[in-house]
């Protein structure tokens, strides 16, 4: 691999640091890897290089000048100060830990930016190993007594709680794992390091709370009330174990303590529970895999499935922007309460297989080259350049959200570069503003910090209490499109008081108007293609970053259609005859109405489709899933009685392989539940209580069932969705070429 | 996926085209060839110089030039082009010939060239044509009905519509609206007003003995013929339906090529003879494990960062 330094770090900036501690030791190979993935970093006097709280994955060398390190939480204490040749910013040892102090330069100072994945494995594969060990244990103890002084802990002695801290069991989780009493000396008192547990409580009827970073969780209520409850970890998660023995003196010599904790984990559980139900009507609680992925994120690409129209332009605006699309348009739905700026409301959530830019990313870790690295707002970044295709993000990542791909031709160079690189989002660093989000017709996508916008996972991670809001109302109105009929009676009396034809007076005047809207109109698809373009007009409207750039656009867009009728209407009327007159004539109005009939389905057809749906799909997936229900159907119905067969065979198969029922329940816009709680209604009626205690088991057969016919609704409503715009383009295109014609001649 | 989660893979999952990254490839080009078909077949079927023209031109003026009645530069008016080939013949009824003189009734007004020009012709052998702007069709035996032999002669029918600008066919006083004794609706002036360029009861001759027959015959037909615009309907449509099959023959070519390049371009491996153990330069191994997860056999695994054997 070929080991070219950042552009910045100079020889002189290495030469200083391989003087520093630890870096002394490395072998030349270390020092290579070392210097490939480090960046330099300069500061004026006084300016700050890093605020405590950001992202903690590198450790700093001072170079030239001094820098001071600061205690935000102690704002008068003269912090450290740090002089060249030395190393600093040890908690990118510990996992799960922000940093904790601020760094200032004193002097005008360069610090060089070391990846401390890369640096560990530089420095172990010198054989170094001890010492890594050494460093990262007196960077943990410092760490888990700075998290302890955040807890009720901190009412202890100072001498007591750093005994705590050297005594705590560090105990990793993975998603799904529990915490357990007794193992690892653990006495079932844990304080959370990193991640997200679930805490469910004894009784069951009861919603589960959630525990994150610097909370302290109690198997069994320290309040001695006998109260018990399970920790699941929800993403991969850090326990620290407080040891048997330290809770026994603790209990013995400051009781309060325990009580104090006990008081704070009521008060967290009463607050998330008054936050929960406060939010409206309360969407389904998550928990597991979802909950793990929503609480993970730290920008979290989202598609509200009530507006998608499955057109995919997210995906194609993608592509055209990176060559591979970095995201794919399918994945569960999820439901959550979304906070906007206004309103909190349910809303059914796509989280395509974009990157989530995680609090706690997996794939930094395995990258052999330090070419992905965290930016200090959190953004995850992937180098190219310093990728070697070996795939070990990709195979890290949890949610799919790196994919390998052969370098694109003019990436590729015969020198050393792999032929695969590792893709992911980049939020579009360096182009305007996340491109799949600029690109949408409806608004439909956009990023969500889970934090600061979903309800559930804000009530997890924030400390803090906030009021309650009330819901906004989420319809749309779609009554407002039928107000453009109003238009037509005028229309018409307007044209049956215009005398003369096409080529003269009033009529030749709306005919030039019409041929300049259809000329405006077709720009639409420049300003949907071109993302140049798109950005031009953003900046031009100055519309922010962020938000969809074309959904204005949209509207405008079918305002205009409507315009460019009524002006086509007074121009020629509906006359029909041959020749380009007549072809444009015809052509216009089937675009026309290709365009209007696109529209209505755009607005109306969106919500009922979720309704249907349990996971988003796209085309080519359908005859999996099919055949996935089939076999479904046929595993659950094998071994059974021959009452529960009769019945598959002779209603169920048939209610599922029914196109007409399928086109019934998509036009019934009836949700998947109600039609299921419908059709066993129906066989129980239909048995009128006979065979009863036969039908262990229904209920499941009835839900593969209705799935089998929804997934044929759901093709008949997104055909409806896709199918209108390949015709409204073709014939758009005819138009201008006749329109061309037309006015060629008519110049002539 | 297990039920505790996601867990590390084995193989790094691969960057794929959905559906809606490749739905719209190459779709400028099917547009394009849509609007070029469609446009392409009025031109074979009209002639080049009509795709200028409003409309094409109906069997009686197919041959014409632009330049026959369009001449450019010159005061001549296009009425004064038809008198040249048809003579003046201005119309029977006193108020249409009163407006003619005055040049506010020209002949495209009724006789609606290039947009709505329609009429029927009669052949020697008993067959009949029924033409139209864009469309000619013969009328069958059972249609035409069996009539006796005329010399040939052409029966321009005049639509309901070019009537509309100045009566209202509706109102049951306008004059013109006796014409279509209270049907408007089949689209052709069928019954009382034929021969508008003919008085009644003017002086007979063999020829026009006849036309009169002709138009006599066009009179009962006109009622049950297709109205025009079906004929251009039909005319418009097979445009239209050969720029379907182009664009759809465009489709398929450029789909099946998108998927002929898909093909796995997999480089063959090169089989070595001796089977060994593999051997690993500690000095340049990544530590990327990518080694470890593709043996199928577990042989390697890493230690410190490295894969060893």
């Amino acid at each position: 691999m070929a080991a070219t330094p950042k552009p910045g770090a100079t020889d002189d900036a290495f030469d200083e640091a391989f003087r520093a501690e630890p870096l002394r030791a490395l072998d030349a190979r270390g020092r290579a890897d070392v210097r490939t993935s480090a960046s330099l970093r300069h500061a004026a006097a006084g300016a700050v290089l890093v605020h405590a709280g950001e992202p903690a994955d590198t450790l700093f060398v001072v170079v030239r000048g001094a820098v001071r390190l600061e205690d935000p939480r102690a704002p008068f204490a003269w912090g450290r100060e740090v002089r060249a040749g030395e190393l600093f910013g040890h908690e990118a040892l510990v996992p799960f830990a922000p940093r904790r102090l601020s760094v200032r330069a004193v002097d005008p100072a360069s610090v060089l930016e070391l990846s401390a994945a890369v640096l560990r494995r530089a420095l172990v594969r010198a054989g170094l190993s001890e010492l890594v060990v050494r460093e990262e244990t007196r960077a943990r103890r410092s760490e888990w007594l700075a998290l302890l002084a955040g807890t009720s802990f901190s009412a202890l002695p100072p001498a007591e709680l750093q005994a705590l801290a050297r005594g705590l069991v560090e105990i990793p989780r993975r998603s799904g794992e529990r915490l357990e009493r007794g193992a690892a000396r653990a006495s079932g008192v844990f304080v959370v390091a990193g991640g997200m547990f679930a805490l469910a409580p004894g009784t069951e009827r009861e919603m589960p709370t959630y525990a994150a970073r610097g909370d302290v969780v109690a198997l069994e209520s320290l309040g001695g009330d006998g109260e018990e409850c399970a920790a699941v970890a929800l993403g991969s998660a850090l326990a620290l174990g407080v040891p048997s023995e330290a809770l026994e003196r603790i209990e013995r010599s400051h009781p309060n303590v325990l009580a104090a904790l006990d008081r704070v984990a009521r008060a967290r559980a009463a607050k998330q529970r008054r936050t929960l139900e406060a939010s409206p009507r309360s969407p389904t609680r998550h928990a597991g895999h979802e909950m793990a992925r929503l609480g993970s994120a730290g920008s979290l690409l989202a598609i509200d499935l009530d507006r998608c129209t499955r057109c995919g332009h997210c995906t194609v605006s993608c592509a055209a922007s990176h060559g591979v699309p970095r995201f794919e348009r399918r994945g569960e739905k999820v439901v959550v309460a979304l906070r906007s700026s206004a309103t909190v409301a349910p809303a059914p959530l796509l989280l395509p297989s974009a990157c989530q830019h995680c609090r706690e990313p997996a794939c930094l870790e395995p990258c052999p080259t330090g070419a992905i690295r965290r930016l200090a707002t959190g953004t995850v970044e992937l180098d190219a350049e310093l990728c070697t295709g070996c795939g070990a993000c990709a195979k890290a990542c949890p949610w799919d959200a790196i994919r390998m791909a052969p370098r694109s031709g003019d990436e590729r160079n015969p020198d050393g570069r792999s032929a695969m690189v590792a893709l992911k989002c980049d939020l579009c660093r360096g182009l305007d503003g996340p491109e799949c989000v600029s690109a949408c017709p409806t608004d439909a996508i956009f990023r969500v910090d889970p934090a600061r916008d979903l309800v559930e996972v804000r009530a997890a991670v924030d400390k803090k209490e906030h009021p309650r809001r009330d819901r906004g109302s989420s319809s749309r109105g779609s009554a407002r499109a039928v107000l453009w009929l109003g238009f037509v009676p005028p229309l018409v009396a307007l044209d049956r008081s215009l005398p003369g034809g096409g080529g003269q007076g009033a009529r030749l005047w709306v005919g030039i108007l019409g041929a300049v809207l259809v000329v405006a109109l077709s720009g639409h698809a420049v300003l949907k293609r071109v993302p140049s373009v798109r950005h031009r007009i953003r900046r031009a409207v100055s519309r922010p970053v962020g938000v969809s750039a074309l959904s204005p656009f949209v509207a405008l867009h079918a305002a205009t259609g409507g315009l460019a009728a009524a002006c086509v209407f007074l121009h020629a009327g509906f006359s029909v005859s041959g020749g380009v007159l007549g072809l444009l004539a015809l052509s216009f109005w089937a675009a026309a109405l290709s365009g209007a009939f696109g529209a209505a389905v755009y607005r109306v057809l969106p919500e009922r489709l979720t309704r249907l749906e349990r996971r988003s799909s796209l085309p080519e997936d359908e005859p999996a899933e099919r055949e996935a229900s089939l076999d479904r159907l046929h595993a659950a119905v094998s071994g059974t009685n021959p009452a529960l067969k009769e019945l598959v065979r002779g209603v169920l198969l048939p209610y599922a392989r029914s196109w007409s029922g399928a086109f019934v329940l998509a036009a019934s816009g009836r949700a998947l539940a109600r039609e299921e709680a419908a059709l066993l209604a129906r066989i129980h009626l239909a048995l009128g209580g006979r065979k009863s205690d036969r039908l262990a088991g229904l209920r499941e057969l009835v839900v593969t069932a209705v799935e089998m016919r929804s997934q044929r609704a759901r093709r008949v409503l997104a055909s409806l969705l896709r199918g209108w715009l390949p015709l409204h383009l073709v014939l758009c295109a005819l138009v201008l070429v006749l329109l061309a014609l037309h006015v060629a001649g008519a110049l002539r | 996926m297990s039920a505790l989660g996601p867990e590390r893979r084995r193989a790094a999952p691969r960057a794929t085209e959905s559906s809606d990254v490749t739905r719209f490839r190459a779709f400028g080009a099917v547009a394009l060839v849509f609007a070029l078909t469609s446009v392409g077949w009025l031109a074979f079927r009209g002639g080049a110089a009509s795709l200028l023209a409003p409309g094409p031109l109906a069997l009686p003026h197919r041959e014409l030039a632009c330049a026959d009645c369009h001449a450019r530069g010159r005061s001549e008016r296009v009425t004064d082009a038809c008198t040249g080939c048809h003579g003046p013949h201005p119309s029977a009824r006193a108020a249409h010939a009163r407006l003619a003189r005055t040049g506010e009734l020209e002949c495209g007004v009724c006789h609606a060239v290039h947009r709505a020009e329609s009429g029927l012709v009669f052949e020697p052998d008993g067959g009949v044509l029924h033409y139209g702007t864009g469309f000619e069709r013969a009328l069958g035996r059972a249609e035409s009905g069996t009539a006796p032999g005329l010399a040939r002669t052409l029966v321009p029918l005049v639509a309901a519509r070019a009537c509309e600008g100045c009566h209202e066919l509706e109102r049951a006083t306008d004059p013109a609206s006796a014409c279509f004794a209270g049907d408007a609706s089949s689209g052709h002036a069928a019954s009382l007003c034929f021969d508008e360029h003919r008085p009644p009861g003017a002086r007979s001759s063999a020829r026009s003995a006849a036309r009169d027959a002709a138009v006599e015959r066009a009179r009962t037909l006109a009622p049950g013929l297709p109205s025009d615009r079906a004929g251009a309907l039909g005319a418009n449509g097979s445009a239209l339906a050969a720029g379907a099959l182009a664009a759809a023959l465009v489709l398929r070519l450029a789909r099946r090529r998108a998927k002929q390049s898909e093909r796995p371009r997999t480089r063959a491996i090169a089989a070595h003879g001796a089977r060994r153990l593999p051997v690993i330069d500690a000095a340049r191994c990544l530590g990327c494990q990518a080694c470890v997860d593709a043996c199928p056999y577990d042989v390697l695994e890493m230690s410190r960062y490295v894969a060893v054997v």
